[in-house]
């Protein structure tokens, strides 16, 4: 007899402490793990740079932060999964911003670029450039250029696919120069690398730094805003007068209508994320450069890349109008 | 000579027992993650990361890589016993060796399996110590005019692999080519046949796919007949290989290691690949290649090779030129750079630990998995007398386990089912699944190099004949094609014994 109304005490109690401390106004977020997706496979430097970021932020916030992938269609999958989830904080996702103002332009998705995410936290710039075998004969980007003029159509660049930035600032490099060379996509980077490296086309325009800054390939041209700090002798677009580079970033996404306490929370979390030892330790081996923008700065800028974005495809001819409507 | 002074450092770093642990650790769960159907080394090794980062570079290297061969061993295990692939790699091994465990052979198949793993796994990890860097170099100069010169080869090949129909082989093979290109095309980012289905972006899963045409399809066959027990009654006498079985299967070892090792060099150079091509060259050169289809050891032996071969070879791009061929490797990779080693010619030079410390462990590795898959074998031709009413749906919720997994979708069961009841009806009417999945696996080579290779050469066909490799072998391709139509009548074209 006793027993069960000690038993039955201790449910009551816990169901009580249950509610209250599921209620709002008592949750100190977060109050239990965070998932977030990655939108790439694992091994590629966004699966490891999530990883680390959230191993950093995790300690912040006191929850453990679990990295789930969701790869796909260039990370569009995981943004239409994470587009229909509670907005409560709890599920995140960290992908490129191709998949926001790049991928839709092309073809419809099943989000709204501009309208489906609390953009929470730009956090990484992958650099990109174009790279040469190493004991190839160009030793800077004008002798590539002076090689492709003098001998039109002969010139061929491998890529890790059409419509991603490497390859359309090539297009629009030829268009300037007045330039003839050739595109020829490949499934991947690693295969698109081996080409060069087999001298079966002339350069890769990639986002792998790996095996330029390994020596193997000669990066002629880098597609950063700023001079590569890795390789300081580089050129940038943007410095030998071709308005456009390559502003992907790495950010934290979450679906719309998150509280600003927890985006704020988040933010401040990512932040210091970015000064712990394993978000460091990846940007040594990645050749990643940290980028530092909170929720707002970022709306900003994800609004004004698309526009630019849409601008730029609409005088290469790729496309009429966007493919995806924004909101 | 460097040979022995590599292998004494190889050896001294694989005999610290943490290294051990982890070897046996990786051969272990891959070979438990071959056997289940579906699940593959892939899921596992994503789901291990978070320990692969916090561990010795060394150690969690040795594990992955023992995860990724272990499951080789192990995937043949089910093909033989049920007619299911354990990985994609061991469709091939259904064909044969399911039909010798009908006839009550599943112990020597399941044996001579094992060690041909284990030998074409020796030599694969002796070629990769001794010829690694001048082979990579060879490999690169494979670019897109060879790489479809080798599919027009492998095209060919698919017609020998039927054992019934020719016509209906080259038919599935079609439509393996026509599935395969299902997705987001790369060359100008368009989707084809996905109307609007996001899952289908990337194309149809190969798993699910296999595991439907192979797994599903084969429990609904079940289901018609009526399954008094189990479809093996014999209680099979010998469970290793005889001395006939191992004179049979000498050569076609040596040739799947040497094909499996050198498919794998490729870029793009997979598992099924080099299995596929592996018996598809043992149908052709052998004397009695009627038998194929029906029990012959050596459409088991000469695959399950090769598949090892490929997968130690597999390293080789890895290792010596820092190139993933495929996406275990990436992980790899990937585990090398966070540990701040640099993958490319000169990890070799700078980690010699690391390099010949994993190299000695796929040498204990492969002995490793044989120890651990012989004494097994008695116990999984046991398994066969559990009761099909039992075995069937266990095998069908690992088939569906093994598919969702993958990418956490629902869609990739509705694909695994709607392949089922296709597989189901192709059994029905006597068309053969494995050139569906032959063509099916090729599609993105054979029509992507065959693009890339125009937009090389700005829409001239010359391109293929004017490099050397290439035009040897479409030369050989066409020889092959027109050779059957001279000479003797050919035993294996025209057969079609699927009327009786």
């Amino acid at each position: 007899m006793r027993k069960s109304i000690g038993s039955a005490l201790m449910v009551t109690l816990t169901l009580a402490w249950a509610l209250l401390v599921s209620s709002p106004a008592f949750a100190q977020y977060p109050v239990k793990p965070i998932t977030m997706y990655a939108v790439f496979a694992p091994g590629g430097s966004l699966d490891s740079s999530a990883r680390a970021l959230g191993a950093g932020a995790e300690k912040v916030l006191g929850q453990p932060v679990v990295v789930v992938t969701k790869e796909g269609g260039g990370g569009t999958v995981g943004l239409s999964i994470l587009a229909g989830d509670k907005p409560d904080g709890y599920t995140l996702a960290a992908a490129t911003s191709s998949g926001i103002m790049r991928i839709p332009l092309a073809r419809k998705v099943t989000y709204k670029p501009l309208g489906s995410f609390t953009n929470i936290f730009a956090y990484a710039a992958p650099p990109s450039c174009l790279a040469v075998k190493a004991d190839a004969p160009f030793k800077t980007f004008k002798d590539l250029v002076e090689h492709a003029r003098k001998n039109p159509g002969k010139v061929k660049y491998s890529s890790a696919g059409a419509g991603t930035p490497m390859h359309l600032i090539m297009a629009v490099i030829g268009m300037k120069e007045k330039i003839d060379w050739g595109h020829v996509p490949f499934p991947g980077s690693a295969p698109a690398e081996t080409a060069v490296l087999g001298g079966h086309v002339d350069a890769v325009t990639t986002g792998d730094m790996n095996m330029v800054l390994s020596g193997q390939l000669r990066a002629l041209l880098m597609y950063t805003k700023d001079r590569y700090p890795r390789l300081p002798e580089v050129p940038t677009t943007l410095e030998l007068g071709y308005n456009y580079f390559n502003d992907t970033v790495f950010s934290v996404f979450g679906p719309a209508g998150i509280d600003p306490a927890v985006v704020r929370k988040l933010e401040d979390a990512f932040e210091k994320a970015l000064e712990m030892d394993p978000w460091k330790k990846l940007v040594e081996t990645f050749g990643l450069v940290s980028v530092r923008m909170r929720s707002a700065e970022y709306t900003r800028f994800l609004e004004e890349a698309w526009k630019r974005e849409v601008e730029i495809q609409k005088s290469l001819n790729l496309i009429k109008e966007p493919a995806t409507a924004p909101r | 000579m460097d040979f022995w002074s590599n292998i004494t450092l190889g050896f001294s770093v694989i005999i610290d027992p943490t290294n051990m642990l982890f070897c046996f650790i990786g051969v272990f769960l891959g070979t438990l993650i071959g056997v289940l159907p579906g699940l593959g080394p892939g899921a596992t090794i994503s789901l291990l990361l978070p320990l692969t980062y916090r561990l010795d570079p060394i150690s969690s290297i040795i594990m992955v890589a023992g995860i990724y061969y272990g499951a080789k061993y192990g995937g043949s295990t089910t093909s033989i016993l049920l007619n299911i692939p354990g990985e994609p790699d061991t469709v091939i091994t259904c064909l044969d060796g399911y039909q010798m465990a009908r006839q009550g052979r599943a112990g020597p198949a399941l044996g001579i399996s094992a060690f041909g793993s284990f030998i074409a796994g020796t030599f694969a990890t002796l070629g990769l110590m001794l010829v690694a860097p001048p082979l990579a170099e060879f490999a690169l100069r494979f670019g897109p005019p060879e790489i479809f010169a080798l599919m027009v080869l492998a095209l060919n090949l698919i017609a020998f692999m039927s054992s019934g129909s020719q016509i209906k082989g080259l038919a599935m093979a079609t439509l393996g080519l026509f599935l395969g290109s299902i997705g987001l095309d790369i060359f100008h980012n368009v989707d084809r046949f996905v109307f609007g289905y996001n899952f289908l972006l990337e194309g149809l899963g190969i798993v699910p796919v296999i595991l439907g045409l192979f797994g599903v399809a084969e429990i609904l066959s079940n289901l018609e007949v009526e399954i008094k027990g189990k479809i093996f009654q014999k209680r099979a006498p010998n469970l290793l290989p005889s001395l006939k079985d191992w004179k049979d299967s000498f050569w076609p070892i040596i040739r799947g290691t040497v094909v499996g090792f050198f498919v794998g060099l490729m870029p793009g150079g997979g598992g099924i690949a080099s299995t596929f091509a592996s018996y598809s060259i043992e149908k052709r050169v052998s004397k009695h290649p009627e038998k194929f289809g029906k029990g012959a050891i050596e459409g088991v032996a000469g695959p399950e090779s090769a598949n090892n071969a490929c997968s130690g070879a597999n390293f080789i791009p890895l290792m010596t030129l820092g190139v993933p061929t495929n996406g275990i490797m990436a992980i790899i990779f990937a585990s090398l750079l966070i540990n701040g080693l640099q993958p490319g010619p000169l990890l070799i030079k700078n980690n010699p630990n690391l390099f010949w410390g994993v190299i000695a462990s796929m040498y204990l590795g492969n002995a490793m998995l044989l120890i651990l898959n012989l004494p097994l074998i008695g116990m999984w031709v046991r398994f066969l007398t559990i009761p099909y009413t039992v075995l069937a749906p266990m095998i069908l919720f690992f088939c569906l386990l093994g598919s969702y997994t993958l990418k956490n979708s629902v869609a990739d069961l509705v694909v695994m089912l709607i392949f089922g009841i296709l597989g189901f009806l192709m059994r029905k009417f006597r068309y053969e699944a494995a050139p569906l999945i032959m063509g099916f696996i090729i599609s993105e080579m054979v029509e992507g190099s065959f693009i890339r290779s125009l937009l090389m050469s700005n829409g001239s066909f010359t391109i293929f004949f004017t490099r050397p490799i290439s035009c040897v072998l479409m030369i050989v391709a066409l020889v092959l094609f027109i050779l059957p139509f001279f000479g003797r009548k050919p035993k294996v074209l025209g057969s079609s014994d699927d009327e009786k």
